[in-house]
């Protein structure tokens, strides 16, 4: 039976879904004058509680793994380190849709929480049925958060692509483990653990394995499964966009890793057959990823393939099952993190002051426009493109090393093909913005564009005084920006922190 | 007196400056102070960079001057500065000759529009090239390699309206990433045998390693080299970047980024040395961009891809020394090569504003009698790359190509002296249809095409001479002495440098005194040799095109001016014609009109465009169809479902 | 459980699995797609109960049931998308539905 201690160990989840109830209940008793800076208020209020918490279990797991409700959930260093990392990029998308026009957001605010805390017991699931709860969570969260603009037809659009291929996928994944329940009659992962390990493997097996890596796959939009991203990536707001890239990818992540630890045969053989589509996949997703990058306009888009390309990246040090490999896919995420924040904050900050924001031509001039803005914009994505000393570099040298001590080469080599490629596409998105106004296009698109510029967010009503949006927007910028170079500088600090995520198989 | 912090400076006042200009620029600041800024920034540099090369004396022969910055998470990677032999070397060369050429921009770039982005970008690229020079592993070299890369492109697409700059730009943005490829790819295996990155942990166990591994490293690193140094096949970008404005071709596409191939392949000597097939693929990417280069040269009419081929072919030199051993001597040369090279650039700025923006040397002449500062300043420069003593290019050429003949390779100096000749030829040529002759106006004007064009120059001031800005005077002052003292410098040797000490005691040490004597004896006859016919092919050379060429000649149409010359010719002129003219204008046709565009630029163009046709189809797959999208993601469910069921 | 034939089950999962998928595939009306997903997702609960039958173990009843909790989650925000899709355009043919492409 569960009991205080199961509760206890938990703590941190229960803090953020607690908050993201609260939240809904405290818009509906506060005054509609006061429901806005009571609704964010109550959100950052439980994502700091939760992170108190976040602290705590740190502190427990240094000793050693616990587990709740008979193993459903495992508490260890991975599942700790994701939720500290799902907490930063919530408040940071909480402070950032701080700048929507939409007067009611409790119900944002509380499905960014809820998905949140979705997402943590995704990367903290001991079991498949955990696994796929947790995962339709925060999915449906998704679902809901992009198409929160309902009067825009793209956000329609791309929140009903995403849901019916999500919900495919998910089916996959749902037949996927019931083959393997088929298989070894456990649905806990310690259980398929030992009969992974035991030998014998059933060809129910092998086939429940592949639907369920189809699952994560379409989750990681690795390409072929990717082609939700680019449309759902542009159809939503830059705040929901920056969460779902950045959460959904480190969730799915731990997920798979945790899933593969425990699922993958023993024997090295089987082993590097069981891995070798996830190899192929993430070959695919770093070519075509940075290749459909090249020539993209839509920064949103762009930074759609630019996470299909990280996705593949991501996934060597997991699929080599490389002991203590963990760390260096967890790093780059945080690194991704700080990277892909300070971006979508970025075209936040511009669409709030009446730019356009997300189309590279409409971001001519930007240098003359808006000097410190353009130079945050160019710091993001050169720290994309690997420009030292940024989180961007470090973190590609740390997989190139992890890579080849597990002797991934081949995976290696995409990777420095595919950072090649897909510099050029970071490149141009910064010197559209140092180019004159007007200067790479004709008349009629300079005409088109020309209303949108100049605008200094006091044309377009504010529930709130631009103020404390622009103190928001400024922390999560300043944080991106301490954070990637942090990363880039400093490695060591968060590398050593992350040893030993996962037991060695 | 330990001044190891003097280092940062060298990369750190010009990124400063950078940053400063940039930021200027933007707050609308007085745009002389803002150019001022920039010059100031380079000149302290330099001064650091004197400073440095100091202590380093002073530690010398076997001390250098390090500077640890930090260290990244994996065993031996990580950054730092050096300051050793060739690092100082280099730099003191770098932001010395950077520093003239700010100064020169400073007056030739005042009317642009985009006046202070100018100098933020050309600190930038100061920067980025100390930072290669002297970074203390592989690390820090790629992490230059990379930004001097993204400098040039962003200068060489300064004029980013003309659509053939940004052109230029994107095509050597791509070359330069094919060869940055080979780089990293060089340095990753490099990682995984050596466990490090930096020289001094790599290039001592160099000697040691094993050949397949040392023959990959070879290579790779020398497609990063060939692909940066515009050297065959990778050369086409450079002529190309062109486009840029003349300081930049001076700086950075002559005087310094160029030459960057030459340092990584003298830094990572031990690794060229010790692999099978290094120092031979060196030598011969060498010979064949300085036969290349010259006869390129040769074809071209435009005053800066005359030069631009010079470059190639003039740095092919360098690998060439660098590939027979003669590390000093590419070094010495990379020295003297940026002087007279600078000047030559510079000095071509000047004739290029003299007529108004015409860089077609048909249509020039006559500008000695105008123009005599311009005249000397150019023909000293010409013929210090000619080779004429006691100028500079004379004793590093020299060294050069008697350290082919010391190496025991023949060939390599026998097609050298030829290209020496070649080089004499073209240089000659140039120097007498811009200088000599008459003006165009004069010319126009005996050729009868009415008075009134002729005034209508002269009215447009553009037959007058202006006085040449002391801005512009200062530094073609500075680089005519040094390319007239040049040649006296000491040449720098390689002793102290990670891996020479193991490299040395590897070395048979000599047997006896009389093997040594021997050698002297040989080396002084061989060297003998090599000033006589050196002498003797750029004579030939520079005479027969200054004959053909020079005030004498014909006007300016091809064909007349052809026959008239071999009319006034001696019966030399004819068998000048048939045996060396014809065969080498098919040549030098060929090379420049066929092989160029079609083969190689092909290639290049290829890529790129293989790459948009790639991009263009993954997007189209993108179609926007949900269906489309759910049949891609069930056909990927079946391929990952067939292979689990079949294969596994 | 002795005597129980789980072929039979496995089999009509399958089928049903397979309808699901041609349904998704073949059909163009959102609401038609949305009951082919349904489909699936009740084949892959049918198969945890039969299998959870032969083992003899609640785990298997646990996720079919959970399986249906949340497939009715799913229904209530895809019927909400719909109707949204519906509002704007009266669109019956998600062909039509493609302004983000590229």
């Amino acid at each position: 039976m569960p009991g205080i201690t199961d509760l206890n160990i938990i703590a941190p989840l229960v803090a953020l879904t607690a908050g993201g109830l609260v939240v809904i209940v405290a818009d509906l008793v506060t005054p509609r004058r006061l429901a806005r800076p009571w609704t964010y208020g109550v959100a950052a209020a439980a994502v700091l509680v939760t992170a108190w918490y976040v602290a705590d279990a740190w502190q427990a797991v240094q000793a050693g793994p616990l587990t709740a409700f008979a193993g459903a959930v495992v508490v260890d260093k991975l599942s700790v380190a994701l939720a500290g990392f799902l907490l930063v990029a919530a408040l940071s998308v909480v402070l950032m849709s701080a700048a929507d026009r939409e007067r009611d957001m409790s119900g944002f605010l509380s499905l960014i929480l809820l998905g949140a805390a979705g997402m943590t017991v995704l990367g903290a699931a001991g079991s498949l049925m955990v696994l796929f709860v947790s995962l339709e969570v925060f999915s449906l969260g998704l679902y809901a958060l992009i198409a929160f603009h309902r009067e825009r037809s793209e956000a329609r659009e791309g929140a009903f692509k995403y849901f019916l291929l999500g919900s495919v996928a998910s089916g996959f994944l749902l037949y996927g483990f019931a083959l393997m329940y088929g298989a070894t009659g456990t649905l806990s992962l310690a259980g398929l653990a030992e009969y992974a390990a035991a030998g014998a493997i059933s060809p129910l097996y092998h086939g429940g394995f592949a639907l369920a890596v189809v699952g994560f796959a379409f989750k990681l939009a690795l390409v072929p499964f990717h082609m939700w991203a680019p449309d759902a990536y542009q159809a939503a707001t830059p705040a929901v966009t920056a969460f779902m890239a950045v959460g959904t990818k480190g969730a799915a992540l731990a997920a798979l890793a945790r899933f593969a630890w425990a699922a993958v045969p023993h024997d090295p053989q089987l082993a590097g057959k069981y891995m070798a589509p996830l190899a192929v996949l993430a070959v695919l997703s770093m070519l075509a990823g940075s290749l459909s990058a090249l020539f993209q306009n839509n920064l949103k888009r762009l930074l759609a393939y630019s996470g299909i390309t990280h996705a593949g990246y991501l996934l060597i040090p997991i699929i080599a099952l490389q002991d203590n490999g963990m760390r260096l896919t967890v790093f780059y995420l945080f690194g991704y993190m700080f990277m892909t924040l300070g971006a979508f904050a970025v075209i936040t900050a511009l669409q709030f002051r009446g730019e356009q924001g997300d189309d590279l031509l409409a971001n001519e001039g930007l240098w003359q426009r808006r000097p410190w803005m353009a130079g945050l914009l160019a710091f993001f994505f050169l720290a994309m493109a690997g420009m030292p000393p940024t989180a961007g570099l470090t973190g590609k040298l740390l997989l190139i090393g992890g890579g080849l001590q597990a002797g991934a080469g081949g995976l290696i080599a995409t990777l420095i093909v595919s950072t090649a490629i897909s510099a050029y596409a970071y490149l141009r998105v910064v010197l559209a913005a140092f180019r004159p106004a007007g200067a790479g296009r004709d008349e009629a698109t300079a005409a088109a564009m020309a209303p949108m510029g100049g605008g200094d967010g006091t044309d377009a009503p504010s529930p709130w005084s631009s103020a404390w949006i622009d103190v928001g927007l400024g922390v999560v910028l300043v944080t991106a920006v301490a954070g990637t170079l942090a990363l880039g500088v400093f490695p060591e600090t968060l590398l050593s922190a992350l040893e030993g995520l996962l037991p060695p198989r | 007196m330990e001044y190891n912090w003097l280092l940062i400076l060298i990369p750190g006042l010009p990124l400063l400056g950078a940053a400063l200009i940039a930021a200027g620029a933007q707050g609308r600041w007085n745009r002389s102070f803002l150019a001022a800024l920039g010059c100031t920034a380079v000149f302290l540099a330099f001064v650091a960079t004197v400073l440095v090369r100091l202590q380093y004396n002073a530690a010398a022969p076997f001390g250098s001057v390090h500077m640890p910055l930090w260290s990244w998470g994996v065993d031996g990677v990580g950054l730092g500065l050096l300051g050793d032999s060739i690092s100082t070397w280099f730099a003191l060369v770098v932001t010395g000759v950077g520093f003239l050429i700010h100064l020169y921009s400073a007056a030739y770039m005042a009317d642009d529009p985009s006046y202070p982005r100018f100098f933020a970008k050309l600190n930038f690229f100061i920067f980025a090239m100390s930072v290669l020079v002297l970074a203390d592993g592989f690390v820090g070299m790629l992490i230059g390699w990379a930004n001097v890369g993204v400098a040039s492109y962003l200068l060489i697409g300064f004029w980013h309206a003309r659509p053939a700059a940004a052109a230029a730009a994107k095509k050597a943005y791509w070359v330069n990433t094919v060869g940055e490829i080979g780089l990293i790819l060089g340095a990753i295996v490099m990682l995984q045998h050596f466990g490090s990155l930096y020289f001094a942990d790599v290039l001592p166990q160099a000697w040691f390693a094993p050949q397949n591994v040392l023959n990959a490293v070879a290579l790779l690193l020398l497609a990063g080299a060939v692909a940066k140094s515009a050297q065959l096949p990778l050369h086409v970008w450079l002529p190309d970047a062109m486009q840029g404005p003349t300081p930049v071709s001076a700086l950075i596409h002559a005087a310094t980024m160029v030459t960057a191939g030459v340092y990584l392949v003298v830094r990572a000597y031990p690794i060229f040395e010790a692999a099978p097939w290094g120092l031979p693929a060196v030598a011969l990417v060498g010979i064949g961009s300085v036969l290349f280069g010259a006869l390129a040269a040769l074809g071209q009419n435009d005053i800066k891809r005359v030069l631009a081929f010079s470059t190639m072919s003039q740095v092919g030199y360098m690998m060439l020394g660098a590939g027979v051993g003669a590390y000093s001597a590419a070094l010495f040369h990379f020295a003297t090569h940026a002087f007279f090279k600078a000047l030559l650039f510079l000095g071509a700025g000047v004739v290029i504003h003299r007529f108004g923006g015409e860089q077609d040397i048909r249509k020039m002449g006559g500008l000695g009698k105008s123009h005599p500062f311009a005249y000397w300043t150019f023909l000293i420069g010409t013929l210090a790359l000619v080779g004429l003593p006691p100028l500079a290019g004379f004793y590093s050429k020299d060294a050069i190509v008697v350290g082919a003949l010391m190496a025991g390779r023949p060939w390599l100096w026998a097609l050298a002296v030829v290209g020496a000749g070649l080089t004499a030829f073209y240089m000659m040529r140039l120097f007498a249809l811009v200088f000599t002759g008459d003006s165009p106006e004069v010319a126009a004007f005996q050729r009868g095409e009415g008075a009134r064009q002729a005034a209508a120059a002269a009215e447009a001031g553009v037959g007058r001479s202006r006085p040449v800005p002391p801005l512009k005077m200062v530094p073609l002052v500075v680089l005519t002495l040094l390319s007239i003292v040049g040649g006296f410098f000491a040449m720098p040797d390689l002793s102290g440098v990670p891996g020479a000490a193991e490299g040395a005691r590897l070395a048979a040490p000599p047997a006896h005194e009389a093997a040594v004597a021997g050698r002297v004896l040989t080396e002084s006859s061989a060297a003998t040799l090599t000033i006589a016919l050196l002498l003797a092919v750029s004579v030939i050379g520079g005479g027969l095109a200054l004959q053909r060429f020079g005030p004498k000649r014909a006007p300016q149409t091809a064909e007349s001016g052809f026959v008239k010359a071999a009319g006034a010719g001696f019966y030399f002129d004819d068998f000048y014609r048939a045996v060396f003219v014809r065969p080498l204008r098919a040549t030098a046709g060929f090379v420049g009109d066929v092989t160029e565009p079609h083969v190689i630029d092909g290639a290049v163009n290829g890529v790129a465009r293989l790459a948009a046709t790639l991009s263009g189809a993954v997007r189209r797959v993108q179609s926007g169809y949900v269906r489309r999208y759910a049949l891609a993601l069930m056909a990927g469910v079946a391929v990952v479902l067939i292979y689990f069921v079949l294969m596994v | 459980m002795p005597g129980f034939a789980i072929e039979g089950y496995v089999i009509v999962s399958v089928v049903l699995f397979a309808l699901g998928i041609a349904g998704v595939l073949v059909r163009r009306s959102p609401l038609v797609m949305l009951m082919a997903i349904e489909l699936m997702w009740g084949a892959a609960a049918l198969l945890f109960l039969a299998f959870a039958r032969q083992f003899a173990l609640m785990d298997g009843h646990v996720f079919s049931f959970l399986i249906l909790v949340v497939g009715a989650a799913e229904a209530a925000i895809g019927l909400g998308l719909i109707v949204l899709l519906f509002r704007a355009r009266e669109a019956v043919d998600v062909d039509e539905v493609r302004e983000l492409r590229g």
